[in-house]
């Protein structure tokens, strides 16, 4: 593999991280189990690895944002989470700031 | 589900107790979905190959399990760093000054050279260990540290880089002490070459008083390389003192008087010894000849043991210093170039 196609998948993939938790935190608004989030994302064009999604779903509600329940009467015991109320409020600012980035990236990225 | 099993019993295994039962109670609900899922494509024909396929994508056990803790496992964050370095730094240099007195009692005992070198390579040794020692019991309590306190608390309040202390020159001269030192230099010089009876001990006994020459022809035959040395530590301080900061030929001269000193010192102290009576000296000076007696038999029983045991301490010492100027001044060179 070169070296250029290394650096530029490791680089894409540390872009997807910091924007993976905004997506997290909008589509936990409504409920969900791993799995299921997981596909979510995927269908919606944001593939992301178990093993990343998982793990990072556990720090985020460690951190505050998200808050979990385990529903037990399925076909399987689930995990779901949700975002909680510090969640909102910090995807709230994080979306001005998801905008007001973009804006300044594009004009960056565009300029002549 | 065989190796669904296993993968969650290894990845439990690379995680606290607290975290095992949950996480793995997590992962087992998304894998069984993710299994399920594929068997149900169609695309794998065995329950094996979809689980081969699941897994590979989740990763190496230990991988996954890494992403599970909060940071790395680390002893000692880096908070406590710099109190960690401190520590071992006096730690260290009390166990290197034990070690250094020790080695000077074994000199002092040594019968022969063969024997003192022998100590110095088994004190090397026990250095070391010791040093091990050291370090792991300080790496421990400073473990122990971060586990109970979560680290030192953050200094609170704003902060200002206006508090931030000057770094402190090594090279820059210090008028006072270079001017100290040259004086003492000058009296040195000047006293053994202009003054050479007046190198000994004052006695006041009896209602006779005078200097009485210790020193035997022995330290006077080597004198010159002393002189040497002398000489060469002046015109250092000297130019130190005009241009007003260290430089790197001027600390080499000074590893090289270290050195002058050291073999003039190892002479002494290898010779046949310098310190002696001069029982002729005070009968010219108009002592008695009971008292010429009473005086010397106290000098031989009490000062000149106390300065042949203050020459051979001086050896090891000299011979330590010199090796710390010599490994500073590497250092010095290394980093300038």
């Amino acid at each position: 593999m070169a070296k250029s196609q290394r650096l530029t998948e490791n680089l894409t993939q540390e872009l997807r991280r910091g924007v993976l938790i905004l997506a997290i935190l909008r589509v936990l608004e409504t409920e969900q189990y791993g799995y299921a989030l997981r596909e979510q994302l995927a269908e919606k064009g944001l593939e992301v690895q178990e093993g990343t999604l998982y793990p990072l779903l556990r720090r985020l509600e460690t951190q505050g944002l998200l808050e979990s329940r385990w529903h037990v009467g399925e076909a399987r015991p689930r995990r779901y989470y949700k975002t909680a109320p510090t969640g909102f409020k910090t995807l709230k600012n994080m979306r001005h700031e998801w905008s007001s980035q973009v804006d300044v990236l594009r004009d960056i990225l565009d300029e002549e | 589900m065989g190796l669904i099993n296993s993968y969650i019993e290894e990845v439990g295994s690379y995680l606290p107790k607290r975290l095992q039962d949950d996480v793995a109670r997590e992962l087992r609900s998304n894998l069984e979905e993710g299994l399920e899922d594929r068997l149900s494509s169609g695309e794998w024909t065995t329950t094996e190959d979809a689980e081969v396929s699941l897994l590979t994508e989740l990763g190496p056990p230990h991988e996954l399990a890494e992403s599970y803790m909060p940071g790395p496992r680390v002893l000692f964050g880096p908070r406590l760093y710099p109190p960690f370095i401190r520590t071992m730094t006096i730690a260290l240099s009390v166990l290197g000054a034990l070690k250094a007195l020790s080695l000077v009692v074994d000199f002092i005992r040594a019968e022969s050279a063969t024997e003192f070198w022998m100590s110095i390579i088994g004190s090397v040794d026990n250095l070391f260990m010791g040093a091990f020692v050291v370090l792991g019991a300080v790496v421990a309590i400073f473990a122990v540290i971060e586990r109970t306190t979560d680290g030192l608390p953050a200094k609170t309040g704003s902060w200002d880089p206006r508090s931030l202390e000057e770094p402190e020159d090594s090279n820059k001269a210090l008028p006072g002490k270079q001017v100290v030192g040259i004086v003492c230099l000058v009296l040195t010089l000047v006293a053994l070459n202009l003054f050479p009876d007046k190198v000994g001990v004052f006695v006041d006994m009896d209602e006779n008083s005078g200097w009485i020459p210790i020193l035997n022809q022995f330290f006077w035959q080597h004198l010159w390389l002393l002189n040497i040395g002398l000489g060469l530590d002046l015109v250092v301080q000297v130019l130190v003192l005009r241009k007003g900061e260290w430089n790197l030929p001027l600390r080499w001269v000074r590893v090289g008087v270290g050195a002058l000193y050291v073999v003039w010192l190892a002479n002494l102290v290898y010779g046949p010894g310098i310190f002696e009576v001069d029982y002729g000296s005070l009968g010219s000076q108009g002592w008695p000849e009971s008292a010429t007696q009473r005086l010397g038999n106290i000098l031989q029983k009490t000062v000149l043991p106390v300065l042949n045991i203050l020459l051979k301490v001086g050896l090891p010492a000299a011979i330590i210093c010199l090796g710390i100027r010599i490994y500073k001044t590497t250092r010095e060179s290394f980093t300038r170039a």
